[in-house]
């Protein structure tokens, strides 16, 4: 029997998806990143634990996948802060963060790759016998996750958005994102914004807190936030803000106020504006962008390349030996999002290596059910539209709704315990 | 692949012979499906010719080379494992 797991896309999912099957007792687990560092999209974002994140978290935390969390929390810059619509968030460092997760990861024995950008696979009787590197290394394994998200490329960046605009997963240095779903033949689709033109664009920048008036700063760093009401001429139209990835943000405050959250960088909550309109704000008239390089005209587009995929995270189609997790999963985005489908793919992958039955996540639990209300909300038109994320939305209603939203840690763990899960990703199926 | 030098002139799409080029939000892009870089029309690909910008850059293979990412420059993976010094050759030979 096999014994290696080969993990495409290190980004949360993919990170998660390493911690879950090597704990789940894979020998050897290697994950192939194009880039230099790890976290993807990630190393741009920061905000963990607002509204049903909290729970999916604590969910995750008692079934035994919580290392990652752990390092969140290690690295908070703030915890328990509120922004409009938004409760009890906490924001991780993003200077700080991939350092932590690196080597959290290589502790656990986990192979890191950087600069292996995967192109091709060796399938073979309905099976992936082999990835290869765009430099010609071909890496074997038993079973394999997709886990390439679904920021860029810069095609899509270009013809779903405004361009370009040099982010942070830097498509023209490393090569752009290539799917491996894709390339086992299976058909994929794409996420829509509303008025059905494809893809969505993603919805904050960073700014360099140097360029940034001190008493702005000093009030953010304070407090975790700084809020400066826009003037009439610079409020965001209703349609660039339903154009966003992020529904959670779409509310009235964000279009009304431009909202500065401390991550280590200064975190704008708009998908873009020009900087010349941003300058016009008090103690913001010498302010930068440094993610994307060219907020002032656009952000990264996301959402193309979803697998189609069963509750297991088992990718359907012809391949017997391939899972997902994280955007390439569907529609649920987010950092906790992503950690949450990865660890599942992950410890899926190794009880198929095992040849045991994958599991299941009830619906009994948050993070169970968002699995598989997403992937049947996908089935529809309508559904291919909307963006779904504990922290808001559409998902974080049915959450309340479905009584699933609580900050009480008994009775997280007392759900997690009677669907008898409690600690099911450190045990070892292998 | 048309650059984002793109003007949106349309003149590429005017004379492309196998009707490849089509406008999208914010340029021309190229139908890589159907574009044939010229071959048995014309010696030099017709938008590459006209674009009064130089965003067009038809053939493919010559594209890639000019947009080579640190992989295609020849950079190796470079591999973190616990216990060893990160191995590999990070810088391109
Ligand atoms: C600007 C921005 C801000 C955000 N802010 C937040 C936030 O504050 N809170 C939050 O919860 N969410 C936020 N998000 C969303 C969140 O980052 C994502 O939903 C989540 O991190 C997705 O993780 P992922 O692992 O699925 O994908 P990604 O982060 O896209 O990672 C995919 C990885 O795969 C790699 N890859 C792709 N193709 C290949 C290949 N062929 N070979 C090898 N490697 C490959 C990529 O380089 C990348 O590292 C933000 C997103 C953006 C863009």
């Amino acid at each position: 029997m096999g014994k290696r797991i080969v993990i495409v896309g290190g980004g949360w999912a993919g990170s998660a998806a390493a911690l879950t099957a090597r704990n789940a007792g894979a020998e050897e687990v290697i994950l192939l990143e194009r880039t230099d560092s790890l976290l993807g999209t990630g190393l741009v974002g920061g905000i963990m634990r607002n509204n049903g994140r909290f729970t999916a978290a604590e969910e995750m935390i008692a079934l035994g996948a919580g290392h990652l969390f752990e390092v969140c929390d290690r690295n908070s810059r703030h915890v328990n802060i509120e922004f409009p619509g938004h409760k009890h968030a906490s924001l991780y460092d993003v200077s700080k963060i991939e350092p932590a997760v690196r080597r959290c990861l290589v502790e656990h024995g986990i192979e890191i790759w950087t600069f292996s950008r995967i192109t091709e696979a060796d399938i073979d009787n309905g099976s992936i016998n082999a990835v290869l590197l765009e430099g010609g290394t071909r890496v074997e394994g038993d079973v394999f996750l997709d886990t390439t998200g679904s920021c860029g490329a810069q095609s899509q960046c270009t013809e779903n958005g405004n361009g370009c605009v040099m982010c942070v997963i830097r498509c023209p240095t490393f090569g752009p994102r290539v799917s491996l779903v894709e390339m086992c033949g299976i058909a994929e689709r794409n996420g829509k914004k509303p008025d059905g033109t494809l893809g969505a664009m993603s919805g904050s920048c960073k700014l360099s807190k140097e360029t940034i008036a001190p008493e702005i700063i000093e009030e953010m760093e304070r407090t975790g936030l700084a809020i400066i009401p826009l003037p009439d001429e610079l409020k965001v139209s209703d349609s660039k803000q339903s154009a966003k990835a992020c529904a959670q943000y779409a509310l009235k405050a964000f279009a009304e106020n431009l909202i500065l959250l401390d991550t280590g960088h200064v975190k704008l909550m708009l998908a873009y504006m020009p900087l010349h309109k941003l300058r016009q704000l008090p103690g913001m008239e010498e302010v930068k962008y440094v993610d994307p390089y060219s907020g002032t005209l656009g952000n990264s587009m996301r959402y193309s390349n979803l697998a189609p995929r069963d509750d297991a995270l088992r990718v359907e189609g012809d391949i017997d030996n391939l899972f997902c997790g994280g955007e390439k999963a569907g529609l649920l985005v987010g950092h906790t999002e992503a950690i949450v489908t990865g660890s599942l793919g992950g410890h899926n992958a190794v009880r198929a290596m095992a040849g045991k039955e994958p599991i299941i996540l009830p619906d009994s639990l948050a993070t169970g059910d968002a699995i598989t209300n997403v992937r049947e909300e996908m089935e529809t038109e309508a559904g291919m539209c909307k963006k779904y994320t504990f922290s808001g939305s559409v998902y974080f209603d049915r959450m309340k709704e479905r009584n699933l939203y609580t900050t009480d840690l008994d009775a997280i763990s007392k759900r997690v315990s009677s669907a008898g899960l409690e600690g099911i990703f450190e045990q070892r199926v292998i | 692949m048309i650059t984002a030098e793109c003007i949106n002139c349309g003149a590429c799409e005017m004379d492309c012979p196998v009707r490849a080029i089509a406008p999208a939000n914010n340029q021309y892009v190229i139908d890589e499906n159907l574009c044939i870089d010229c071959e048995g029309y014309f010696p030099v690909a017709r938008c590459k010719l006209v674009c009064p910008v130089n965003a067009c850059a038809p053939e493919r293979i010559k594209y890639l080379a000019k947009a080579g990412t640190m992989a295609k420059k020849g950079a190796r993976p470079v591999v973190f494992r616990n216990g060893g010094e990160p191995a590999g050759e990070m810088i391109p030979s």
